[in-house]
This record gives C-alpha cells, structure tokens and sequence, in this order.
C-alpha cells in the first residue's frame, strides 16, 4: 500500500521536499504514518511533528485529501490517498 | 455592529467604480464608510491591508503595532518608507494611509497586542484583521474577538505560502480549535517577500470588505492554503473543537 503525504510551510523546509509516496507495508493507521515519518527524518522535522513524549504535535494541521482530521485523531487511511500535514505559520 | 454611513457627493465621485460591483452598490460602500477595523500589526501583511481597506472607503482603521522602522521592514512593509527610518512604524503608517485617503480615522498605537490592551483595542471596532508575526498576539486577538462576538480575519505567510480563513463567532472554527497549543516550533524571524505577504494582505482585506458588507461567500469554516512556489491554491472544510478551550460549549 502506498500514500502520498504533502508538506507545508516549516515541515517542508525540514523535509528538503514537497511531498513523499511513502509504502506503508499495510499499515492504514495515519497517526502510524505520521510517527512513522518523524522518526525516520529525525530532526528538525520530527519535533516539528511529534511532541517529546512521540504523539503527534496537538497543534498541527492535518488533511486527508480535503478532509480534517481533528487534533491529532487516528484514522485509516485507503491505498492512494494524499495526506497532507500543516505547520502552524504566523509570519505577517 | 456597523452602522452605514451616508456618502458625500466626492465620496461618491472616489467609489464610482467600486460601486458598480454587482451586489455591493451604494448600500455596501455606505456599510465601509460606517466601519471600524483593527490591523494588527502593520507589517508586511498588515500594511497591504491596511492601504487596501484605506482605498476601499472604510471609515476608521485602529492599527496596532510598536518599534521604530527598520532597514529590515523595507522589503516588503509598505506603509513604512525609507525617510522614516528610526522613528514610529504607526506614525508612517498613519502617514501614508491618509496621503491616500485623507477622509480616514485613523487611531495609531504604537503598542503590539497583549493580553493587556487586547480588550481596548478590541472595543474600538467592528471587526478584526490579524497580521500578528507571534501566536501570543493571535490567541489574544481570538480569545477577545470571541468574548465580543466580533469577527476576525486570520492570515499568515511563511516563505513562498500562505493561509487565510474567517472566523465569525459561533459559526466557525476559532484559532483555538485550529491551533489548540502554541505551536513550538514558530519563531518571530521567518523568510519572507513582499509580494507573497502583500498577496495574501489583499485576500485578507477582501474578506473584511466581504464580511462588512454582506457580499459573497467569506471563507467561514474554510482555510485557503497557497503556495506562490507552485501556484497551487487549495480551500479546504476545517472543523470546529467541541471541546475547545475558547469557543467550546462551556465557554457559551
């Protein structure tokens, strides 16, 4: 199964990309898909996402296609679908 | 609550054009004429909103923002001029706006939001305008706009990308529900151009002149996402909190 997670804003600086299909060896959960993301960059990006304790970061904004998914809330995710993960920004 | 304003024959003579947008007319530029707005702060967004809400007639601006212009604010905060370096942002600010529309209020502060002028600030207008560079002065201006049930338009930029929804009270998402914790990562200093926070200060503005007077859809539950590096522009369904610390059922 594969899917492909956007990045916005400071998560795409730490990134170095834009976007990444990422094989998920079956694993639907998007809270999963996330850690999983974090972990494997390490930092910047991975406090970008995660918390200290590993959960994934209350205050960022994360999509399914179009769709919200609240405050850090697991879910699965089907073979194909674009998750996309917002950082906060505040620059004026 | 804006109260329309009756428009004088020269008022009339500068929106001529403005008015013959369908659906907005005399009775939309007499709502401007009879608004208040806060700007907060006059920065590279800011200004852009600032300067187009002065060009669309709107009667009062109260612009909050501290410090004296700096080299660093020229490339992209337009209402600060190069003669003006080393004293007050608000006062060049004030300055430019009225060269353009010498019929504005306008109130300068020489103050950033606080939690301690937040309330003052907030009482002077009908609606809001966030262009505040620290989450501090945005959950301040969120936490008021909330207890006086006034709207707030939310705009950011980061780079090449921007954000922008509308918050009304009691029909949308606040910036609490978004945002429940201070984001950790953010920091004061961000990478900017001009164009790209100018771009988005003229979708904040217009949703204010949306908002202020009844015209089209503002974006209410929606968040506009854009990046200038690919020209990709998304709106995207956001959801409110049932258990948000500011806007949630207990707070009601």
């Amino acid at each position: 199964m594969a899917v492909v997670v956007e990045f916005a804003g400071q998560i795409k600086r730490a990134a170095g990309v834009s976007s990444k299909a990422i094989e998920t060896d079956g694993t639907t959960s998007l809270m999963a898909i996330v850690r999983g993301i974090g972990e494997t960059h390490g930092e910047p990006l991975r406090s970008l996402l995660l918390d200290a304790d590993g959960q994934v970061q209350k205050s960022l904004l994360v999509f399914i296609a179009d769709r919200q998914v609240r405050g850090a809330q697991d879910c699965d995710v089907n073979d194909g679908e674009t998750i996309t993960l917002l950082s906060p920004i505040s620059g004026g | 609550m804006t109260r329309p304003q009756r428009l004088t024959d020269s008022e009339r003579a500068v929106y001529e054009w403005q008015m013959w947008v369908p659906d907005f007319g005399e009775a939309g530029q007499e709502l401007l004429r009879g608004s208040s707005i806060l700007v907060s702060r006059c920065g590279g967004l800011g200004s852009v909103v600032a300067y187009e809400l002065a060009a669309a007639g709107v009667g009062k601006l109260v612009l909050a923002h501290a410090g004296n212009v700096k080299p660093s604010d020229l490339n992209r905060q337009l209402l600060m001029t190069h003669d003006w370096l080393g004293k007050p942002r608000v006062e060049s600010a004030s300055r430019r706006l009225k060269e353009l529309n010498p019929r504005l209020d306008v109130l300068s502060v020489a103050e950033n939001v606080s939690d301690e002028n937040v309330k003052r600030l907030v009482d002077e207008v009908d609606l809001i305008v966030d262009c505040a560079p620290l989450f501090e002065e945005r959950f301040a201006m969120n936490a008021e706009a909330q207890r006086q049930g006034k709207p707030l338009v939310e705009c950011a930029m980061y780079a090449l990308e921007a954000q922008l929804t509308t918050i009304v009270p009691g029909q949308t998402p606040c910036l609490s529900c978004l945002y429940p914790e201070s984001p950790p990562a953010w920091k004061r200093e961000f990478p900017v151009f001009g164009a790209v926070s100018g771009s988005v200060g003229c979708l904040a503005a217009m949703e204010a002149i949306k908002v202020l007077a009844g015209l089209g859809e503002p974006l209410l539950g929606r968040l506009l996402t854009m990046d200038l590096g690919d020209m990709r522009f998304r709106v995207r369904d956001v959801q409110r909190d049932a258990n948000c610390q500011i806007c949630g059922p207990q707070q009601d």
